[in-house]
This record gives C-alpha cells, structure tokens and sequence, in this order.
C-alpha cells in the first residue's frame, strides 16, 4: 500500500507542543468564524458582530449575523470537525490511508434516506429524519453482515462497506432518474453538501464534543491499532472493544454530518492526510487536530461558497476540493521523498 | 501479580494449537525457565507461527497453558503484555511514523492511560535502537527503511517492551549475516539477565548456535523437544524439514548440511 504520508514532524510528541499547535489551530479557526460572521452581502462591521454575540442584534447587520450567519458558521464548522475527525478514525481503523468517512457506505444509506424524502417532497425535518434513519441502517447492515461469523478483519469489513456504499450508489442514481426535474436541483445540493440547510448547530456541535472526548483517552491505543491489530493485541490494547467503539462513533459522526449539511467530499479523506504531512500520525494530536482542521477547512469554504460569486451559491463540497486540493499538493510537494 | 524468579515463565501442558485444516502441535508439553533459550524449528507452513501466537495468547488453543506461574487467561491483558512479547513477522506501515515512534509502542503497557512517554521512556528507546545497531535512526521515516532495518526497528520495540517471556517469529528475517549474528547475541545476553526467548528460525547451525534448546514440528501435530545436544541429530532434520541432511565434523561440533 502506497501512503501519502512522507514527512514526520519531529517525535516524540510532548503535551505542550500538542497544547501549541492545538492553540495555533484554534486561533486560525476563530480567525476563519470572525470572517464569516463578518462577509455577505450585508457587511457586518465588529460592533455588530459582537451585538450579535451577545444575543442582542438591535440593527440589520446584526440581525442577519445572529439569525442566518452565526448559525450556518457553527454549522460548518461542526460538520467539518466532524467528517475530518470522522475520516482520521476510519484510516486508523481500517488501516487505509485511502478510507474515508464514506467508504463504510454511511452516507449512501443517508443519501438513498434523504433523496426518497425530497422525492416524495417531504419537508426539511423530514428529510434530516430519512437521511439519519438511512445511515444508521446502513451502518448496522455493514456492522452485522462484517461481524457475521463472530471475527471480523479489516478487509472483510472494508469489502463490506464499499459492497453496501456501491449498492447505495445504484439507489441514488435510480432515485435520480425517477425524479422529476423540479426536484432534481434539490437533490444535486443534498449530495454535493450544503451548509445553509444546517438548523441545529448547536447539535452538531455537540455530536463533534463528545467525538473528541470519546477519542482521547483511547488515542494511543489508536497509534497501537495503526500498525496491528494483533501486534496492539500483543501489547495488551482490547482491540476488540477498541475497534467497536471506534467502528460504531465514526458512523456516528458522519451520520450527524451529513444529515445535516449533505455529502460534503474531501474534507473527511484529506484533512487528516494534510495534518499527518505538517503534524505525524500521533492520534493523540492528529485527532483533535484534524477536528479542528476540517471544521475550519468547512468554515472557510462555506464562507468562500456562499461570497465569492454571491448571490449565487456554490455547493460547498465544490469548495472545499478547490481549497484542498492545491494546499494538499503543495504540503507533497514541499516535502520530497 | 508478579513473577518470582524461580518459576516457570512458560508451562504448556497436553495443549492443542492448530488453525484451519493444519494441526500445529497435539499434547505440547514444554517448560521455560529464566536463561532457557528455544529455537522452534519446522518446515514453511506447519503452524510454527500459529503455536508462537498461541504461546503468547493471541491465538485460541486447548490444554493447559500457563505464562509466569498463573493460567494465561487468569492476566490481565496490559499484566500480560508487561510480562510477554512477541515480535510479528511481517511489519507493514501504512501511515508514515518515525523510527523512535514506531519502538516507543513498545512501552504502551507501562504507560497509564493519559500518560506521555517520559525521559525514563526515551531513554529505553534509544537504547533499544542502540541495541539493534540503530542508533541516528530515530528520527528517519519506517517506510524509507531496508527489509532488514524494518526488522530490527521491530526488535527495537520488542526490546522496549521489555518484557521476561520473549516470542519471536522469524527475527532473522531480512538481515545479513552480520544483523542475524548481532540479534542471536543480544537474545542470548538476554536470555543471560533473566528472560525466557522463544525464536521460530529457518537455519539449523544458527539455532544450533544460539539455542539452548529445541523445539522440533513435523507436521500433524507431531513434535520433539528437549535440550539441544538430546534433540539434534542428521535424522531429526532430515524428517522435520522435508530433506535430507548430514552432520559435518566442525571442530568438534556437528554442522549440518542438505545431503
């Protein structure tokens, strides 16, 4: 297996310089939500975003931040952390630096879920509820059909998720050819990701909360499992329980993701792979990392996507591949072999 | 639990170990003491790497199997793990890591659970890779290593486990002569301070040379084991590794070679 990885960051890591590049991260994060609270149409100049902040918008400006913006930035933000996360897991699960959140075929079940509902023109709820609904069934269809004979590898699971995410992939384009063109356009959204959809931030923020602190304590028993499963076995980590856990809290993560703002790409494959280039694979900082990295790599392009050619709206997942894509190649090249 | 210096690091008793349709040992009596020294030999695919792994408890078997005086079910996986080692046969890294990260898994089991490597840590690393003839590596990425520089980072972190029952599945794997003399020295300095060392390996002389005593599968079950002057014979080799063999005359010492 080839990997992308090619640089180390100096080891071993220590807690303070966890602490710094975490702070570093978080300060560039805040940069990226005061931006966005910041750009639109309607500019939002300090006084109003801090009106808003507070809970009291008293003139326009600080009535579109604290109603339409400060929603849809926590909104992104929280879905990025949690895909990113959510793909970081998922690599050091199926030790595979090409898996990401999806591979599992989570958001397909999502997908199918949510395009029956615009389908039938259900309403918004309803379609957040079948997009849930289809990633949890997906998530134990691939969890009970892998776990089938009582042992289950990393292959056979992996086998298993992309079998169910290409069966979904047929459902979706069957969905797609049934629907009518008015629907069409609702649909090409919901798979490309969109953020302004996202109501409960506050939710998803919580979800990307308890992610990170269900992590931590298991962060290098991940390190162990990234390079056996036996061999952690051997080192005394309960990879059965660790695997589990991790299995059943990265479908989460992604379920609660693209729920809420739809199959955003890229951010879930590649945002652990650009922070192990700059930071090395210690799960006990690439984790967190990547959590606050994917929410700022959304955050930045929800903000782009919703500004650049307003007022038109540009999907989200466009954007965060047209962000990426040149960052990430010019992290490998900086670094040769 | 803590191991007194006099017992058994490893006891097997009637015990079965197979995998599939291959039956590696049937009734496995064997006793390990601190000093002894195992070389398990056999022909490809006997099952030599399924019994190491049910030796060290990661593959199921019946009988009686018991590691520092108590069942092997009876310890805790991290108390195990700070007892036993055992060394994989074949390292695969996908995700780039340093050399000093890749032996400083090694001190998992000592480590609590928001613990962080400490200088005491390091400082056991470094020696480990010293150990290995590594040192100046630690810093370099494992997959840019040579087959035989992988296998001795993998010793390196089996070194810093530093455990008593030490399993090794093929440790010569990859390395020259002077890397495969280098490892058999340093298992026998440790075996010298008190561990156990259990090693699967391919070259006759060179277990001859390392062991003190052998371990011998034949396939379906079938096994001989003892110390090495009682169990090394032209017969026995010829029979457990599928071709004949004669005994040369090497100062006074057998060598032995395909007839």
């Amino acid at each position: 297996m080839s990997t992308l990885s090619i640089v180390i960051a100096r080891s071993p890591m220590r807690p303070r310089r966890v602490l710094l590049v975490l702070c570093a991260l978080a300060a560039v994060v805040l940069a990226a939500f005061f931006a966005a609270l910041a750009a639109g149409e309607v500019a939002a100049g300090p006084r109003a975003i801090f009106d808003a902040l507070r809970g009291q918008p008293d003139d326009m400006a600080a009535t579109v931040v604290a109603q339409l913006r400060l929603p849809r930035a926590l909104a992104a933000f929280g879905c990025g952390g949690l895909l990113a996360l959510s793909g970081a897991l998922m690599q050091v699960l199926l030790r595979n630096p090409l898996a990401d959140p999806y591979v599992l075929g989570i958001s397909g079940g999502a997908a199918v879920g949510a395009l029956s509902a615009l389908l039938l023109g259900l309403a918004s709820p309803w379609v957040d509820g079948a997009a849930l609904t289809g990633a949890l069934l997906s998530m134990f269809a691939v969890f009970g059909i892998a776990r089938g004979s009582g042992s289950w590898t990393q292959t056979r699971l992996l086998l298993t998720g992309v079998v169910v995410a290409s069966g979904c992939g047929a459902l979706v384009s069957l969905l797609l050819a049934l629907s009518p063109d008015r629907a069409l356009r609702g649909m090409l959204f919901w798979l490309m990701g969109d953020a302004g959809a996202a109501d409960r931030p506050w939710l998803v923020l919580g979800v990307l909360l308890l992610g990170v602190l269900v992590t931590l304590p298991m962060a290098r028993e991940l390190n162990l499992l990234a390079r056996g499963e036996r061999h952690a076995r051997a080192l005394g980590v309960d990879t059965r329980r660790v695997a589990t856990v991790v299995f059943l809290l990265a479908s989460l993560l992604t379920a609660a993701a693209v729920t809420a703002v739809g199959a955003v790409g890229f951010v879930g494959l590649v945002v652990p792979h650009l922070l192990r280039l700059v930071l090395g694979n210690d799960q006990r900082l690439l984790l967190p990392a990547s959590a606050l990295g994917g929410g700022g790599l959304l955050l930045i392009a929800d903000t782009a996507a919703r500004t650049v050619v307003a007022p038109l709206q540009l999907p989200v997942g466009v954007l965060t591949a047209l962000i990426g894509v040149p960052l990430f190649l010019w992290l490998l090249s900086r670094h040769p072999r | 639990m803590s191991v007194a210096a006099s017992s058994c690091l490893l006891r097997a008793r009637r015990l079965d170990v197979g995998v599939a349709q291959v039956r590696a040992v049937s009734g496995l009596d064997l006793d390990l003491k601190a000093g002894d020294r195992l070389a398990i030999l056999g022909r490809n695919g006997v099952g030599k790497s399924t019994l190491l792994a049910a030796l060290a408890g990661l593959h199921p078997s019946q009988g009686q199997l018991e590691c520092g005086g108590a069942p092997l079910a009876r310890w805790s996986a991290r108390a195990l793990a700070r007892l036993r080692g055992w060394l994989p046969q074949h390292p695969d890294d996908p995700f780039a890591s340093s050399v000093e990260e890749a032996v400083l898994v090694g001190r998992h089991p000592w480590l609590e659970r928001f613990e962080w490597e400490g200088d005491d840590d390091l400082r056991i690393a470094a020696d480990a890779l010293a150990a290995m003839g590594l040192a100046g590596f630690a810093q370099r990425n494992v997959q840019t290593l040579s087959g035989g520089e992988r296998q001795r980072v993998s010793i390196a972190a089996l070194l810093a486990q530093t455990p008593q029952l030490y399993l090794l599945d093929e440790p010569l794997t990859h390395l020259d002569l002077a890397g495969q003399i280098s490892v058999l020295d340093h298992f026998r300095a440790v075996a010298d301070q008190g561990a156990a060392v259990l090693m699967v390996l391919h070259d006759i002389n060179l277990a001859l040379r390392w062991a003190s005593h052998l371990l011998i599968l034949f396939g379906d079950g079938a096994w001989l084991a003892g110390p090495v002057e009682d169990v090394a014979s032209a017969e026995v080799f010829g029979r457990a590794l599928g071709h004949p063999v004669r005994a040369l005359d090497d100062a006074g010492r057998p060598y032995f070679v395909p007839a």
